[in-house]
């Protein structure tokens, strides 16, 4: 069952059945709740986590305790992919926002399974791309554009999904534009006193495509 | 649609009773009670009580412990969202 499960992962998808089952002595599944933290920033890398269900999210915190949230991982994703291969600490605290279940894989294994397999060596370095650009991608956001900008832009990629996923709260944003609570909910008020977006109960409608996308690109 | 969830949802051990959610609602449908505020529909108001708060999350603004949090959906309207929303 566990090599069958391995194998719908993006990486052992490269690797053989018998490489699977060699490697599924080393793989435990482990389990967390909504709100559990399951490492955190600065921890000595043990493993690399694979999604196998749910969401985790993956954020920075300074001193003053503000938040920066990276990213949200779900099913096939992972994370202690950069520790794992340099031997530093995690980049991230790292904690379950629904019920989650991981392959964890000890670094030491892993590192193994790049060194013999080209197949899954390519696969790291492809993740590894895309985040580079993903990251430089946030990078030019936070340096470049205003919060207008940025909560624009938010909007517009939450609009876009079919069913909203998620019920968020003003300091849940803020995290993830990198911003303070206090600046969205200024910005979201603007944004309605200009028709932009409607605010109902329990709703932030985008009524204004044109003109948000307007206020995301800068014009 | 019952969005009764949408109400602001209060977390009583961060409210320090500072009072600012009150002073801050518009529809005055705050009030402070002994382990944080609640939220209630103004006597003269023939609304339901999930009604009462039109969900300016101006409190949620306010409050310095953060201890007042209003979720919301984020959702498309118009032409280009129709056949999804």
């Amino acid at each position: 069952m566990l090599v069958q499960n391995l194998s719908q992962l993006p990486f052992f998808a490269r690797l053989g059945d018998d490489v699977l089952r060699e490697s599924a002595p080393h793989i435990h599944e482990r389990t967390f709740s909504p709100g559990q933290v399951i490492l955190l920033e600065g921890d000595l890398c043990q493993a690399v986590y694979f999604v196998v269900r749910g969401v985790v999210r993956t954020h920075r915190t300074s001193l003053a305790g503000r938040e920066h949230v990276l990213a949200y991982l779900g099913p096939g994703e992972s994370f202690g992919l950069v520790p794992a291969l340099d031997g530093g600490p995690h980049l991230a605290s790292v904690d379950a926002v629904t019920d989650t279940t991981f392959y964890v894989i000890p670094c030491e294994h892993f590192r193994r399974i790049v060194r013999e397999h080209p197949g899954v060596a390519l696969a790291v370095l492809e993740r590894l791309a895309s985040e580079v650009r993903r990251l430089s991608d946030v990078v030019e956001d936070l340096a470049l554009h205003t919060v207008r900008t940025r909560l624009a832009r938010f909007l517009l990629a939450q609009a876009e999904e079919a069913q909203p996923s998620h019920r968020w709260t003003q300091e849940e944003i803020a995290a993830h534009i990198g911003t303070v609570r206090e600046m969205v909910g200024r910005t979201l008020r603007a944004f309605a006193a200009t028709g932009l977006i409607r605010r109902e109960r329990g709703r932030v409608v985008v009524v204004d495509r044109e003109g948000l996308e307007r206020e995301a690109t800068g014009r | 649609m019952n969005r009764t969830w949408a109400l602001p949802q209060v977390d009583e051990t961060r409210c320090t009773l500072c009072g600012l959610c009150v002073e801050a609602c518009s529809c005055q449908a705050v009030q402070l009670g002994e382990r944080g505020p609640i939220f209630a529909c103004p006597e003269a108001c023939l609304r339901t009580r999930a009604e009462a708060c039109d969900c300016c999350c101006l409190c949620e603004e306010v409050c310095p412990t953060s201890a007042i949090t209003c979720a919301f959906e984020i959702v498309g309207s118009g032409q280009d969202y129709t056949k999804r929303n």
